[in-house]
């Protein structure tokens, strides 16, 4: 009973391979732990001859079936499947399976023939074993299902309020039908939920935070990120795709094409932003601004991030250069340095053209 | 836009340079935002008084303003014995020389730019030469009698105007010493003019350039026209003596000729004299003839 369920969960539809799966006895499909999910154990799909439903191991050798069919008459074969197999009297009903249902009953298929047959059949061909496990216990268990759905759909909601979604009930209840009946992964989940991201609406979160933490990384190496790109990076990390390395890794190979000259440091670990931190630093000073408060990326400062030296090279600025730059910005007038400066000029002026005070 | 501390500061800036012709190299826009060339510099930290100097020379601001400094600096390369001027110096020499010819009532064009006293000081015209020619030429011919003025408009062609008075002053080509000889010379044959003696540029540059005063020169020319009756020909004398000639010669240069020719006609009236009425005349400077015709 067990290996052949086993084969009806299997995603796999190579049956020597789910003969290696059914070898595992006891093995269930697993749904991911979000949805804590266990497939129920729904019995033999037609067990005549493989085992007593619910009464025993199952036996492959066995004929189908234990108690004798009465007739061949349809009402009858019917009522013998009901009788002894009602986990399965869903689907007599199928088109292919109930067929095939009747004739394993008429015929006393063993398990073998059975399941040689069903295998063939385009619904098995073109269903996964979750949704095979799902239609089964829909069948069966109609309430089961429908709490696992309501259960899945509990944390589905959890995990797009967790995203930043807000997704209606009857989004969520979609969603979570589908992965309950296609026994979808977290990272599937995940994915689903993020296809129905709109970022215009999207609230704090999880994906906003990550696209922040792509912002602050890609500020780390001073590559500039288009909001879709660093949208684009925070889907990928939330769905599993990437990590924050791996964004890492992508700024350092960007900031490498770009700032060739610091690819040695880049390589120790140095960012560019802890790399240019003292013409920042400098850039603060002379403006008498707060600490962290130049951006290199600003286009004002850009140019100290690849002043070309006299080999004609791209380097980076000397600090000296970053003070001019910086008493070029327009703020710089109103600083009390500036206004010293000014002083000291206008006594040196009236130095040089004689006279006391200006 | 700058605060208002920053402004302030600004504006006084800007406005010292543009006085001193300099305004291009500092700017405060609409919004008291500064700009130009010395912000540049400002920006750049250059504070010392040597490095500001020498990056100012740089500036065609600079050059086109103190361009007499440029001309020092070639001419002391060609050689030359001339002393290179600073910012500084030119600019006391501006405002010296700016002083003095408004207090001495020049017009205006001949300080209201740099070039006017570049001339001058590429002419080696010290402050105190200028002045000289102001006050031995300028203003000496100006508050002159008017006979002088005209004497001097007749030797020297300076016409009436101050600012051709002026220019004649200033001209480099003409000396202190050739301006006060023109005026001594003026002086005199306007004076003499007033004492009715009629003299030429000639016979006036004479006595100017003896060694009197303008008293001594005056006196002088008094004595001339005590002598007036002598130069009034009467009827049988021959000789055509001038007090412009005669007189003039007799009395500055002590002519032998002069005073021969003098006691001759005043021997002959005396003659006439004593055949008739009448004695002569014996005075401080000689022996004059009263009579006339």
């Amino acid at each position: 009973m067990g290996n052949l369920l086993d084969a009806w969960q299997s995603g796999d539809n190579d049956p020597r391979s789910r003969t290696d799966r059914v070898a595992r006895a006891g093995r269930t499909v697993n749904y991911d732990g979000s949805f804590n999910y266990r497939a129920p154990d729904v019995g033999p799909l037609v067990e005549p001859g493989i085992a007593t439903l619910g009464k025993g191991t199952p036996d492959p050798a066995s004929p189908i079936g234990v108690t004798p069919l009465r007739s061949t008459r349809p009402e009858d074969v019917d009522a013998y499947i009901r009788e002894n197999y009602g986990q399965m009297a869903g689907f007599l009903d199928h088109p292919e399976i109930g067929k095939i249902l009747r004739e394993a009953a008429i015929n006393e298929f063993d398990y073998g023939k059975l399941y040689g047959r069903i295998v063939k059949t385009d619904w098995w061909q073109s269903t996964s074993a979750a949704q095979r496990t799902w239609q089964q216990l829909a069948n069966e268990d109609p309430a089961e299902a429908r709490r696992l759905v309501s259960q899945t759909a509990a944390t589905m909601n959890n995990r797009a309020r967790s995203l930043g979604l807000n997704l209606s009930p009857s989004q969520i209840g979609g969603m979570a039908t589908q992965s309950t009946i296609n026994g979808w992964t977290d990272a599937q989940t995940v994915d689903s939920l993020i296809s129905q991201v709109n970022w215009a609406t999207l609230k704090a979160g999880d994906l906003t935070a990550l696209r922040d933490q792509v912002k602050e990384i890609a500020g780390d190496y001073l590559v500039g990120v288009s909001p879709g790109t660093a949208q684009n990076y925070a889907m990928s990390m939330a769905s599993g795709e990437m990590s924050p390395e791996g964004v890492r890794s992508a700024m350092v190979k960007q900031a490498k094409a770009r700032f060739g000259y610091l690819s040695s440091e880049l390589d120790q670990g140095m960012t560019v932003k802890q790399y240019f931190a003292p013409v920042a630093n400098r850039i603060e000073s002379e403006l008498e601004l707060g600490a962290g408060s130049v951006d290199m990326m600003d286009s004002k400062w850009l140019s100290m991030l690849e002043t070309q030296g006299e080999d004609g090279k791209p380097r980076a600025a000397t600090l000296h250069e970053a003070t001019q730059l910086a008493r070029k910005d327009s703020r710089w007038a109103n600083t009390q340095k500036a206004q010293e400066q000014t002083t000291n000029m206008m006594s040196t002026i009236g130095k040089v053209f004689g006279r006391t005070a200006i | 836009m700058a605060d208002a501390n920053a402004q302030s500061q600004f504006s006084q800036l800007a406005s010292y340079l543009d006085s001193i012709g300099l305004g291009q190299l500092f700017t405060v826009d609409a919004s008291g935002n500064p700009g130009g060339w010395l912000w540049n510099q400002m920006e750049a930290g250059v504070d010392s008084e040597d490095e500001l100097y020498f990056r100012l020379e740089q500036t065609d601001v600079f050059r086109e303003r103190f361009g007499v400094i440029q001309e020092q600096q070639k001419r002391a390369a060609r050689g030359e014995p001339v002393t290179v001027m600073t910012a500084r110096d030119v600019l006391a020499y501006e405002n010296e020389v700016k002083q003095m010819m408004s207090r001495a009532g020049l017009p205006s064009t001949f300080y209201d730019e740099p070039a006017d006293f570049h001339k001058l000081i590429l002419s080696d015209m010290s402050p105190t030469e200028v002045n000289d020619r102001i006050t031995q030429a300028y203003d000496y011919v100006l508050s002159a009698p008017p006979e002088v003025r005209d004497a001097f408009d007749e030797f020297y062609g300076v016409g009436q105007g101050d600012a051709q008075l002026a220019s004649w002053a200033l001209d480099p080509d003409r000396t202190v010493r050739d301006m006060t000889r023109a005026t001594r010379t003026a002086y005199t044959a306007g004076m003499g003019e007033k004492f009715g003696i009629q003299m030429n540029r000639a016979a006036a540059e004479s006595i100017a350039d003896l060694p009197k005063t303008e008293a001594g020169i005056v006196q002088g020319l008094e004595q001339v026209a005590s002598m007036s009756p002598i130069f009034t020909e009467s009827i049988g004398e021959a000789n055509d003596l001038t007090a412009g000639n005669e007189g003039i010669d007799s009395v500055f240069n002590g002519s032998g000729e002069a005073n021969t020719a003098i006691q001759r006609r005043l021997a002959q009236r005396k003659a006439i004299d004593r055949s008739s009425t009448g004695g002569a005349l014996t005075t401080q400077a000689g022996v004059l003839g009263a009579g006339s015709s």
